[in-house]
């Protein structure tokens, strides 16, 4: 199997291929090896590149299936990992210079989770500096480009993630999402992100940004991938107390169930009609709607008055960025990329009585969503105010970015988001829509989403590597 | 709210939060700072009924 043949499989396919004996863990390995030889030095998508120790994991994979074990659908499958997840061993930087040294001495929970899976970590990916920064094609850190127009950004902060699966550089990834840093990107580049429910994935080993909206995640090409690699990192740990009520499910079992009967909630004032929503995005998503009601589900129009503080809201949980860093901006400010610097900084400026007003409106607003999501199976909306963005568009001191109400809102009420592909802009830019779903749900917004993906092409597409090129 | 009042409410923000800025850091953050004034003002406006509890 050549190369090419085999990076433009998406996980699964990677995963027949080896279990069929088509090829094997080693020959994939060296294939995204290749891959990312011949066109990182453009996407950036790696920070750190594991050749060895991935060619490790996979010579052992192979001699497991050669004996007659395999461990299930990752066995052998290369993945790799945003660079705030800890392999132990292997540097972490998080995207910062603070961390450029920083070397953890043990896996995060979902590497010790993935090596369980018999999974191969091709590399640790490129990112926003410490998941809160901005785009950036210089210095240490660049944080990737965009595989459908290298002049545009991934979105992010979980960019490198994004641009490695959408560009064939690993056959899966995990990311990280704080207001959107998953949903985001797999947006932008044409993918499938999860966040899923706060509390089923731990975050321990991973570096935090903010412990209430953190959470950790799969970005695949296909929604089924989602699923796989969900079930691979879910489920309790004692290292992460947020788990401890952790409800796993059997995310694939019901993927093919289609949608009949299913009653869908869109949140068309909030996000429909929002003035700063793109015409494509907008077009594009009323398209997926009607799609997914001729699949068979209903949808009714739903709202949630208290979505209007979501911003506010979000921002009072700055504080909490501002106490993971007071003393290293104290201590080493020149460290830090100018925009996160002062980002931080705003945290400081929070009160108290501001971060309890925002918690108590956070409460209501948890329970207006609860109490629609007692009425409908799952909420849509599009998945984004706006396709990838040149990057000299993108402003680099803003609090927050521009759109991030079609993310972030879901961090702080902790419910699982998917993003799926709905198609592209006049421009070819991929765009999405979002499905939100109950408390431990993400079967069904899985299902939704999959019924979606099954009746429409936009899954099957790939980025043209004659394109990245740097004029 | 004129650009000096401004200032000098930022600059009481800055003394109580215990930073201590200057140049640039200073003149970002103030701007972002004023442009997040409405959506702070609106949180504020926003006042829960004595019954309404942060989530445990």
């Amino acid at each position: 199997m050549s190369t090419d043949a085999l990076c433009d499989l998406d996980l699964t396919g990677v995963s027949d291929a080896i279990h069929t004996g088509k090829t094997s863990s080693v020959e994939a390995t060296e294939a995204y090896l290749r891959r990312i030889e011949r066109h990182d030095g453009v996407l950036k998508a790696y920070i750190t590149v594991m050749a060895d120790r991935a060619l490790a994991q996979a010579r052992a994979a192979d001699a497991e299936l050669r004996g007659g074990a395999r461990r299930g659908p990752l066995h052998g499958v290369p993945l790799a990992l945003k660079d705030l997840i800890a392999v132990a061993g292997v540097r972490m930087t998080a995207g910062s210079r603070v961390l450029a040294d920083h070397v953890p001495d043990r896996d995060a929970d979902v590497t010790e989770r993935l090596d369980a899976a018999g999974a191969v970590i091709l590399g640790k990916l490129s990112m926003h500096e410490f998941a809160f920064g901005r785009p950036a094609t210089d210095g240490p850190f660049p944080t990737g480009r965009n595989p459908w127009d290298v002049g545009r950004e991934p979105a992010g902060s979980s960019s490198g993630s994004g641009v490695a699966v959408a560009a064939g550089l690993c056959a899966g990834s995990l990311g990280s999402d704080t207001g959107g840093s998953i949903r985001g990107p797999a947006a932008r580049c044409g993918i499938v992100g999860l966040k899923q429910t706060y509390g089923l994935v731990s975050r321990r080993g991973v570096v935090p940004l903010s412990w209430s909206l953190d959470h950790v995640g799969p970005m695949t090409r296909t929604v089924r991938d989602t699923a796989v690699l969900l079930q691979a990192i879910a489920g309790r740990d004692p290292g992460d107390p947020s788990t401890r009520d952790a409800r796993v499910s059997d995310y694939t079992a019901e993927l093919e169930a289609g949608v009949r009967g299913t009653k869908l909630g869109l949140l068309r004032r909030f996000y429909v009609d929002s003035p700063g929503l793109n015409a494509d995005v907008k077009s594009a998503a009323l398209a997926a709607f009607d799609e997914l009601g001729r699949q068979g589900a209903t949808i009714e129009d739903v709202d949630a008055p208290t979505l209007d503080l979501a911003g506010a809201i979000w921002v009072t949980m700055l504080s909490e960025v501002y106490e993971l860093h007071r003393e290293t901006l104290r201590d080493q400010p020149q460290n830090y990329r100018e925009g996160l610097r002062t980002r931080a900084y705003m945290g400081a400026l929070v009160t108290a009585a501001d971060f309890m007003r925002g918690q108590r409106l956070r409460a209501r607003l948890r329970r207006e969503v609860l109490s629609l999501l007692e009425r409908v199976d799952a909420l849509v909306f599009p998945g984004h105010s706006a396709p990838a963005q040149r990057f000299e568009d993108v402003p680099q001191t803003q609090i927050i970015v521009p759109g991030s109400r079609y993310t972030n809102v879901w961090n702080l009420l902790g419910l699982p988001a998917v993003i799926v592909p709905c198609g592209f802009t006049r421009e070819g830019l991929p765009v999405a829509i979002q499905i939100v779903g109950r408390p431990f749900d993400e079967a069904t917004i899985l299902r939704i989403a999959r019924t979606y993906e099954r009746a429409t092409p936009w899954h099957t597409r790939r980025p043209d590597p004659e394109t990245w090129q740097l004029r | 709210v004129n650009t000096d009042d401004l200032r000098a409410r930022f600059d009481a923000e800055l003394r109580t939060a215990g930073l201590a800025l200057a140049g640039r850091d200073y003149d970002l953050l103030f701007a972002m700072w004023a442009e997040h004034l409405p959506q702070r003002e609106a949180l504020r406006a926003a006042v829960p009924a004595l019954d309404e509890e942060p989530d445990a």
